[in-house]
């Protein structure tokens, strides 16, 4: 059987793909666009490119065969390749200047791709500035997404030029993709922008001096009678409403069973621990500052929640929403 | 003389070979910037072209497609006073 030819003997390839035998009886073989290639390409950079290969492709085979052995070859050899890179990298290393042209070349080539606007869309390098610019010191013109809020917001007049168009103005012909842009950027800055947000326009409401919010909050809603005092009402700690369930209502709950079943002098001290109680917890909040408004907003919602008084927690919500800036 | 960078060799025994059809096949090799391919086929008892629908006997054919790159030109040696 004749040998496929491997090249000169003594030396053996890089590559070597090699089915030495393949017997069939009876085969019958019917191919329709079968295409089988090798190929080897090697580049650096732009300085060098080459490629070497050989394809076969079958259009369309059809033959029978019988008493059949075949044997198939691949050899790849690296060394005049190899050869050619060391060539390539020793001449870079001693010509340097060559990696600028070829950078040269690779954004000639990124922008014959992209198109003549490239270079507008990609980020530029900045010349360097010395340290006692005042430039220098000025910050990013877009912070980084995170819990960091950025630089202050624009000036008033940056906003003026985001009123809604007049249809008797003529049309602002300016680049829709530079105003969803400045679009981004802005509400980054001021979410509740009124001019961003024109149907919250006039929502905002003044807010509620702190006392008469207390007083308000003490009193309950004014549809609700004062039941504070009344047997068998529940504390705003207590976990149960009897209006969610009906049937405790009138019965004593489980505490004052507790506090019943207690001794007398038992009683009695712990009377005097919650009294302490109350006096350390008056100093203590004499001591730290007072809570801002919203925080006590959101301090209501969530005691109301816990209560689980669904009318007093709707008044809240009412409350807390009119507290928010904006609206 | 080099041996090729790449190649690709098959050969083929059959005791009988029929082919119902004419075959169409293509092969291309080559290399760049530079370089040199070539293809070699050794046949036994199968004419060139083979007919449509004849049993060929006792068939033997073996292909070999190679290509190489241009060799590089050897560095200059430098001269006796260091310079190239």
């Amino acid at each position: 059987m004749n040998q496929p030819s491997g090249g000169a003997a003594g030396e053996e390839p890089d590559v070597l793909l090699d089915v030495p035998v393949v017997k069939v009886d009876e085969v019958e073989i019917e191919v329709d666009e079968l295409q089988a290639g090798v190929s080897l390409h090697a580049a650096v950079l732009d300085v060098l490119s080459l490629g070497v290969g050989a394809d076969v492709s079958l259009g369309r085979v059809n033959l029978t065969l019988r008493g059949v052995e075949a044997q198939a070859l691949l050899k790849v050899r690296l060394d005049n390749v190899a050869q050619i890179i060391d060539r390539v990298l020793t001449t870079v290393d001693a010509n340097p200047e060559l990696l600028a042209r070829a950078g040269d070349g690779a954004r000639e080539a990124a922008r014959a791709v992209e198109g003549p606007d490239t270079g507008r869309a990609l980020p530029r390098a900045e010349p360097a500035r010395p340290r006692g610019d005042p430039d220098a010191q000025r910050l990013p013109r877009r912070p980084h997404v995170g819990r960091d809020s950025g630089p202050a917001p624009r000036p008033p007049e940056y906003r003026t030029q985001r009123r809604r168009p007049d249809p008797r103005e003529p049309r602002d012909d300016r680049d829709p993709r530079r105003e969803r842009d400045r679009r981004a950027e802005h509400d980054w800055r001021d979410p509740w922008d009124h001019d961003e947000w024109p149907d919250l326009r006039g929502r905002r409401v003044e807010r509620e001096p702190r006392d008469q919010h207390e007083r308000r909050d003490r009193q309950g809603p004014l549809d609700e009678p004062e039941r504070r005092h009344e047997r068998g009402h529940r504390d705003r700690r207590d976990h149960w409403d009897e209006d969610e369930r009906p049937s405790l209502r009138g019965r004593p709950d489980a505490r004052e069973r507790r506090e019943e079943r207690k001794p007398r002098d038992e009683r009695e001290h712990d009377r005097r621990d919650r009294r302490d109680h109350r006096d350390q917890e008056g100093r203590r909040s004499e001591r730290e500052p007072r809570e801002r408004p919203d925080d006590l907003a959101a301090g209501e919602l969530v005691g109301a929640l816990t209560r689980k008084s669904v009318r007093a927690g709707r008044e809240l919500i009412g409350g807390v929403l009119k507290r928010l800036p904006g609206i | 003389m080099r041996e090729p960078d790449v190649e690709i060799g098959a050969s083929v025994e059959a005791d009988e070979v029929v082919f119902r059809e004419k075959p169409d096949v293509e092969e291309q090799a080559g290399a760049a910037p530079e370089g040199e391919s070539g293809a070699r086929t050794e046949r036994e008892n199968l004419p060139r072209p083979a007919e449509v629908n004849v049993t060929y006997r006792d068939v033997r054919v073996s292909h070999r497609l190679s290509a190489r790159l241009a060799e590089p030109e050897p560095e200059p040696e430098p001269d006796d006073n260091g310079e190239e």
